[in-house]
């Protein structure tokens, strides 16, 4: 009998042993579960370009809606079939997964943080709010009714949609916010943790200055109000020059532009000039046409018209060299789209310094300068009765037309920006695609395929599809009135 | 069969003494030893049990009797007077309810008593087509079981017991080797942890299915297999369990020196009903728009200058990939792909324009299978022994494919002194794979995608051999630009070859097996078992795209996986016997159990591409590779449990079992959990055994719950760190949110059943009733991505699951040559997601391409196929009557439409088996009745142009693909808006968008499959020479496997065939076809 005891003894020391901290089996060293919150924001600005920049059919087709590229293969997308490959899932999935829930983790983060000085940890802060604000801005830009204020809560599983005007006032009111709580004097992020400014402060209040007039515009058609204040108040702090512009430069020869990966290492040929945007340029001797464009082949200069599927890309022209290098900045915000926004306020009547042309003239110049252009160039194309303020569109357009014609162009490369100003001034007028399968879209629908927001967010998808007249990309946003 | 009498050896006389020490040996039929009987006298207390050998010692009074009882075995009694050694055999006991079951924790019991449902079937019965797989062998053959297999070479198969019952997790049955779990994991690309979210490989997204781990069990080493289907059965393995247990008992040494040589050849193709047929009548191209000098849209892509000729010429559009180009016209001269391949013999020449002689199909080749094995095995007074080694090798129907398998296997005991027994196995496996089947929507990889989806029906796949073999260049088909100087390169598809024969896998995995033993038999009503096992393997698996694939350079490039896996098993077990009186009978059973599971994996790729051709090393990578994604996590597990049987005059019993389990797991405040199970069985024939036409008969209910742990590492978020980007550090928050209020999980079990047999053991039925439900399961539910997180981890929900299932026997006609037996199973299980958590309605257990979704959804059974579907109008499909689209269907904008539900009604095997002197002829057909599967191969066809349907003439007698204004197009039933019969002609074109919803493509996954067949044909003894000879046995077997696909609604395609085993099925894209074997096996017993 006393023998059992020579085998229960060991096993139940062994047992006794292991039972001490069982939890601690748990973890897993091979990643941490405290981190500084640095480098949350870093992905996430890392990531907001990036979902800006690229171009792939499955992620960002703006520029195929704004007609400055064309799709050869996948042609649906510019057929307006987004659906087909996800793409309003994707774009939602980036920027609250990638982009605004690591904003969010990183701020609360720095909520508690003891150790850095409390100015900087401020800093710090506001800048993470202005970058929250951007993010939300163009969620509902591109949705209109998007979760707002139950979004970013892990337990709220199905956060309510919010009223897109509501949000976008309250953004207003944040970056009033933001802007009152960073002193440039004091430290912010570290010039590693900061792709956009290096954790410039004064740059970040001028970017957080000319962000409340990009939203306030937005509204200008529904809420004048809103717009003139803010534009009047806010433009003296707004950019003044390029010195302050934000252009990403995140991209390296590892963390590659996304264009340069589509175009140089998956080979693709299948992005080529949109017939409606090359036209143009070839119409107004534009100086710019040979940075956006190369030419095809035969050394011409070659669009392809939109929604047609191309067998031979080669009779086309393709996207610009400047695409074809790994680390393409991207212009972000900057002064050449606020003087566009100056020339609008003061044909809208606000009491903005200097004439609309003035303005509108330098918006011009900055453009072609970002691109490579020459004074002289600059000077010539001004100079052309078709491009002159007084005289652009044979002197019959509105103020409407002949900003948003030029704007059109110089957003060249930032195809949701220019997405938003082409809803709002309706000009110039897209070329149905060929193949197209609706009208204009003039939203995205809400995420219906992988993400699916019918799927994991049932009532209050249907709420707001009902309170937005329709999930559908006929149904305009609710600053979209003309 | 006769019965013999047993056997009373007298040796010797000896009268002098009161008491001697009798020293005996109790043998089976065949002589071999039986241990564990109770050898036991008749008049008085007292007696022992027999050792392994089957030998004990007893003090005997030199009179009186001795009762010898052992389970599975008809009681003996023996006049033991004046003996002095005695040798008994025992006779086995007649028919199925008198088998001995194995269950929980090896311990044998009569089936006769065993309180719940627990199915028993040979090893050889499972391995009787000679499977590679083991649980392939089990399909049709266990009721309760359902068991899907793919079509992939060493693909995994999903082996489930009664239903899903977690909603995300783990529904795969645990595998018990001789009381020792065994791992089971579905090792897919999906474990490869580069992949985000849940699931890739099992969604279609492209990948490898390495196989179920239990593919590792050697079948020629099994001895028995035993299903415990409920809980009541399984709970005492603690958490695991609740899905059901498959024990496997193996081989045991007997006694001499035995050895068995198996060699089997096999060879399949591919089952034409289960791949596609193509449309022959047009060839590439879509609805391109090709500026032809005169204006005209040939279809064709003019060339002014052609190859420098000075003269125009037409070429294919080689990147269509499509085929709604124009009409094949064997007149008509083409420059195709082959035009542009300078080692062409077609090079710069023009050909006609016809369909591929050499369909996709061609592709497809012979698959080899070969399989030998050794096994040899002794037993003697004091131990006994086995050794084997089994080598399987598997060519399969794919160009450049191969899994091979080695299986080593060693194990002892050894009686140290009277009342100790040592014990030791020892089994490795080695696995080695090249060229498994790359699943889903990878068209680099997966050839099904071009020949079931988007392909061109002008290529001829033995010209794309040729022009592969010739210089081992990715000749493709799908040139980008080929008259451009830069455009002879792979668009979206590389040659099939290329891609078979330079973008292969590779894996391999060592895996050892084994555990070392003390029995000690303490006193005669009290055995003590210590154990220590260990189940770990390492896996080395790297993939690879060659420089010169499509995708560019950045398209190139090598990735590796090196994982281990490990897990241990500390088990102490005491068992007791009472007879506490004459008729009550108390079995006891206290025990510990500590597991231990470790896991590690490391994968690293190369990045932008490779630079060096045909070097495969992370070190060759075009720009600097990212850091690798190393993964390590760890359970423990420490269980308690304890059990009781009590048995009253043999024919009623109460098993009463308790398990408490502490995991490292769950929340350190909540990481207890007891469970527990009770259960009854009555044998109501010990009263009715007058009743002549009865031969035996028994209830049984029982009531269980298991509870069941969190995934590691599922309580607290962790942050990922990726790679550098320049000096900036990028960390980021995990896409899943930990959850640290998960409580455990629990599965509730009642199950009610019969056993009854009629007519002296010819027929005989056993069916059980049971109901599940699995509460507070722990999910990770994908939620809004508004929240921040694609997925949180959550504890949701209630699954219910109930059903019948039913095994019948019979032999209907038994003579002395001739016999007729039949074994059929059925079983119907419904299940259904009574709830999930706060709000949630549904969740997303996969999302597909093509907008489809599989879901669990409250109210519903789990597994709901979501997507589009018509619009309906007065229950008819819904045309457009004006615009562009008048005639086509109006589709639903929301895809959130139930299209399907992938639960089968019922499943069904049935086994005839008949036997004629020597030969024997057993054939198995498989039954999956209902359930639904959605094929994105169809669904897609329809856009690549390749399904028949497009083609040929309309209701006018044109030609279908006519435009409409030619009198083309097709006219599709349904209604107008205003609810009249639609007569719009409409286009049949589609290259871009479909035609029809996706709800048209979920069909019926019903099958009945004539799974196995097989002749043997056994040499008899005398042909042998008799009972002397040196060669005891010679078995020759034809064997057929999925020879004969009876019936299926899916077209083209398996319904049963699935991307591998796991919760995600009911979806096919890329699917491969059925490989029908038939093969030749020689077993040798020496």
């Amino acid at each position: 009998m006393k023998k059992i005891f020579l085998f229960i003894l060991p096993m139940s020391l062994l047992l006794g042993a292991c039972t001490k901290d069982i939890s601690s089996y748990n973890g897993n060293s091979k990643a941490p579960t405290t981190v500084p919150a640095g480098p949350l924001f870093t992905y996430a600005e890392y990531w907001l370009n990036y979902s800006l920049a690229d171009c792939s059919a499955y992620d960002n087709i703006f520029r195929h809606i704004v007609e400055y590229w064309s799709q050869a293969t996948n042609e649906d997308v510019a057929q307006y079939n987004f659906n087909l490959y996800n793409v309003p899932d994707n774009w939602w999935q980036r920027l609250y997964v990638n982009v605004l829930s690591n904003l969010h983790a990183s701020d609360s983060i720095l909520s508690q943080d003891v150790t850095d000085l409390p100015a900087t940890v401020a800093n710090e802060r506001a800048i993470i709010d202005v970058l929250e604000v951007y993010t939300f801005n163009t969620l509902v830009n591109s949705f209109g009714n998007v979760p707002y204020s139950q979004a970013l809560n892990p337990n709220i599983l199905t956060p309510v949609f919010d009223d897109a005007k509501t949000i976008q006032a309250d953004l207003l009111t944040r970056l009033t916010t933001d802007i009152s709580k960073m002193t440039s004097a004091n430290a912010s992020f570290t010039s590693t943790q900061d792709l956009l400014y290096g954790g410039n402060v004064a740059n970040w209040i001028a970017l957080a200055n000319s962000l409340k007039i990009q939203i306030a515009m937005t509204l200008a058609d529904v809420d004048n109000t809103t717009a003139q204040t803010v534009m009047e108040a806010s433009n003296s702090a707004a950019f003044q020059s390029t010195a302050t512009d934000a252009v990403w430069s995140s991209f390296t020869t590892i963390y590659y532009d996304p264009i340069y990966y589509s175009l140089v290492l998956d080979g693709r040929t299948d992005y080529l000039a949109c017939q409606t945007l090359m036209d143009t340029l070839i119409a107004y001797n534009d100086p710019r046409l040979p940075t956006f464009f190369g030419t095809n082949t035969s050394g011409q200069y070659v669009g392809s018209p939109i929604g047609l599927q191309e067998a031979s890309t080669g009779a086309f022209s393709k996207p610009g060299a400047i695409y074809y290098t790994a680390t393409c900045p991207y212009p972000f915000m900057d002064y050449m789209a606020m003087e566009f926004y100056r020339a609008e306020a003061i044909e809208r009547g606000y009491n903005v310094p200097g004439t609309a042309e003035q303005h509108y003239d330098t918006a011009i110049a900055l453009s072609i300068r970002y691109y490579g252009g020459t004074n002289a160039q600059v000077q010539a194309y001004l100079a052309q009765p078709s491009v002159a303020y007084s005289t652009a569109g044979g002197g019959t357009w509105t103020w409407r037309q002949k900003i948003g014609f030029q704007k059109w162009l110089a957003l060249y490369g930032r195809g949701m920006d220019s997405y938003t100003e082409l809803r709002r001034f309706d000009w110039p007028t897209m070329v149905p695609p060929v193949g197209a399968i609706s009208g204009f879209p003039y939203r995205m629908t809400y995420p219906a395929t992988t993400v699916s927001e019918q799927v994991l967010n049932p009532v209050n998808y249907a709420q707001a599809a009902a309170a937005i007249g329709g999930d559908n990309v006929s149904t305009k946003l609710y600053w979209d009135v003309n | 069969m006769a019965m013999l009498a047993f056997v009373l050896t007298v040796t010797g006389l000896q009268a002098m003494a009161q008491t001697i020490k009798l020293p005996g040996k109790v043998m089976d039929e065949k002589g071999d030893p039986v241990p564990g009987a109770s050898v036991r006298f008749a008049d008085q207390r007292g007696g022992v049990i027999t050792t392994d050998d089957g030998t004990f010692t007893i003090n005997s009074p030199l009179k009186g009797e001795l009762i010898i009882s052992a389970l599975g075995f008809t009681e003996k009694k023996v006049d033991i007077t004046g003996l002095t050694t005695l040798t008994v055999s025992l006779v086995k006991a007649n028919k199925e309810l008198d088998e001995v079951v194995v269950t929980a924790y090896g311990i044998k019991r009569a089936k006769n008593t065993l309180p719940y449902a627990a199915q028993t079937i040979s090893g050889d019965e499972a391995n009787k087509v000679r499977v590679t797989n083991i649980s392939a062998g089990l399909s049709g053959k266990v009721s309760g079981l359902q068991i899907i297999q793919n079509n992939e070479i060493g693909g995994s198969v999903n082996v489930v017991i009664r239903g899903a019952k977690s909603l995300t997790g783990n529904n795969q049955a645990l595998f018990v080797i001789d009381g020792v779990p065994f791992d089971n994991t579905t090792i897919t690309s999906n474990t490869n942890p580069a992949a985000s979210g849940p699931s890739t490989q099992n969604s279609g997204q492209g990948g490898y299915d390495f196989g179920n781990a239990a593919s590792d069990i050697n079948p020629d080493d099994i001895e028995t297999i035993t299903v415990l289907k409920g809980a009541a059965a399984s709970a005492l393995y603690g958490s695991r369990a609740a899905n059901g247990v498959i024990m496997i008992t193996t081989k045991k040494g007997r006694s001499g020196t035995n050895i068995t040589l198996n060699s089997g050849l096999t060879l399949g193709r591919m089952d034409k009903t289960t791949f596609v047929k193509l449309q022959n009548q047009y060839g590439a191209g879509r609805s391109d728009y090709f500026p032809n000098p005169t204006g005209t849209n040939t279809g064709f892509v003019y060339v002014a200058n052609i190859f420098g000729s000075g003269s125009p010429g037409f070429t294919t559009n080689t990147t269509a990939p499509r085929s709604w180009g124009p009409a094949f016209n064997k007149n008509l001269l083409i420059y195709q792909w082959d035009a542009f391949d300078p080692s062409s013999p077609t090079y710069e020449k023009a050909t006609p324009w016809v369909a591929g002689a050499h369909g996709p199909a061609y592709f497809y080749q012979t698959a080899i299978s070969n399989n030998n094995s050794i096994m040899l095995d002794g037993a003697s007074a004091k131990g006994s022994y086995k050794l084997g080694y089994t080598r399987t090798l598997d060519k399969g129907d794919m160009p450049n494919s191969t899994v091979s398998r080695n299986q080593f296997l060693f194990s002892g005991t050894y009686k140290i002194a009277d009342r100790l027994t040592a014990s030791a196995s020892a089994n490795y496996y080695y696995d080695n794979a090249l060229g498994r089947y790359s699943t889903g929507y990878d068209a680099d990889r997966n050839p099904n995608v071009v020949f079931r989806q988007y392909g061109e029906t002008n290529v001829d796949y033995k010209e794309q051999k040729e022009a592969y073999f010739r210089h081992y260049q990715n000749i493709t088909w799908n040139w980008t630009a080929p008259t451009t100087a830069t455009g002879l390169t792979a668009d979206f598809y590389n040659n099939p070859y290329w891609s078979a024969f330079q973008n292969y896998e590779d894996d391999n995995r060592g895996r050892f097996f084994g555990n070392t033993a003390l029995n000690y038999q303490a006193t005669d009503w009290l055995n003590i078992l210590a154990r220590i096992s260990i189940d770990e393997y390492n896996m080395f698996e790297e993939e690879r795209s060659a420089l010169g694939s499509e995708g560019g350079v950045a398209g190139s490039y090598y990735r590796r996986t090196n994982s281990s896996f490990g897990e241990i098993n500390y088990d102490l077990l005491a068992t007791g016997t009472h007879q506490l009186t004459s008729n009550l009978k108390l079995n006891e059973l206290l025990g510990t159990n500590i597991r231990k599971d470790n896991n590690s994996s490391i994968y690293a790729s190369t990045n932008q591409g490779l630079v060096i051709p045909l070097l495969y090393s992370i070190a060759n990578s075009a720009a600097t590779p990212n850091a690798p994604t190393e993964l390590q996590s760890a359970q423990v597990v420490d269980g308690y449990f304890a059990g009781a049987t009590l048995t009253y005059k043999d024919f009623l019993s109460l098993d009463g079992t308790f398990r408490r389990d502490i995991s490292s797991t769950l929340p350190s405040n909540n990481n207890a959990f007891d469970y527990y199970g009770v259960s009854g069985s009555w044998i109501f024939f010990q009263h009715l055994k007058d009743v002549p036409w009865l031969s035996s008969g028994k209830l049984r209910v029982n009531y269980a719950t298991v509870g069941n742990s969190a995934p590691p590492q599922s309580t607290y978020d962790q942050y990922t760190v990726n790679t550098n980007l320049g000096s900036s550090y990028l960390y980021s928050l995990p896409t899943t949110k930990a959850n640290n209020d998960l409580v455990p999980e629990r599965t509730n079990s009642e199950e009610a059943g019969l056993e009854i047999a009629f007519l002296k053991n010819r027929l005989g039925l056993d069916g059980s009733f049971y109901h599940t439900n699995s509460i507070n399961q722990i999910v990770p539910t994908q939620v809004s991505n508004a929240t921040g997180y694609e997925y949180k981890y959550v504890n949701a929900g209630n699954i219910e699951n109930q059903g019948v299932e039913l095994s019948l026997f019979g032999t209907p006609i038994q003579t002395r040559n001739f016999s007729w037996d039949v074994n059929l199973n059925w079983t119907r299980n419904r299940n259904k997601v009574l709830s999930l958590k706060n709000g949630l309605n549904n969740i997303v257990l996969a999302s597909f391409q093509g907008s489809v979704t599989l879901n669990a959804t409250v109210g519903k059974p789990y597994g709901i196929l979501e997507s589009g579907t018509y619009v309906y109008t007065n229950g008819q499909p819904t045309v457009n009557a004006t615009g562009a689209s008048a005639g086509l269907y109006e589709v639903a904008t929301n895809t959130n439409t139930p299209i399907g539900n992938v639960n089968p009604n019922w499943m069904g095997g049935i086994t005839n088996t008949f036997r004629y002197k020597a030969f024997s002829l057993s054939f198995l057909i498989d039954v999956r009745q209902g359930g639904s599967v959605f094929s994105l191969d169809q669904y897609y066809a329809q856009m690549g142009g390749l399904l028949p349907s497009t083609v040929g003439l309309n209701d006018l007698g044109n030609p279908k693909r006519d435009s409409v204004d030619q009198g083309g197009g097709v006219i599709y039933p349904g209604v107008t808006p205003d609810g009249k019969k639609n007569t719009i002609r409409a286009t049949v074109f589609s290259s871009t968008s479909t035609v029809y919803p996706q709800s048209k493509f979920a069909y019926d996954a019903s099958y009945i499959k004539l799974r196995e067949a097989s002749l043997t044909y056994h040499l008899p003894e005398k042909v042998l020479g008799g009972a002397q000879s040196w060669l005891k046995g010679v078995d020759l077997s034809l064997l057929g496997r999925n020879l004969w696909l009876i019936h299926k609604n899916l077209p083209m395609a398996d319904p049963e065939d699935n991307f591998s085993a796991g919760n995600v099925q009911g979806y096919q894209s890329g699917a491969y076809p059925t490989v029908r074997s038939l093969g030749l096996n020689l077993k040798l017993k020496f």
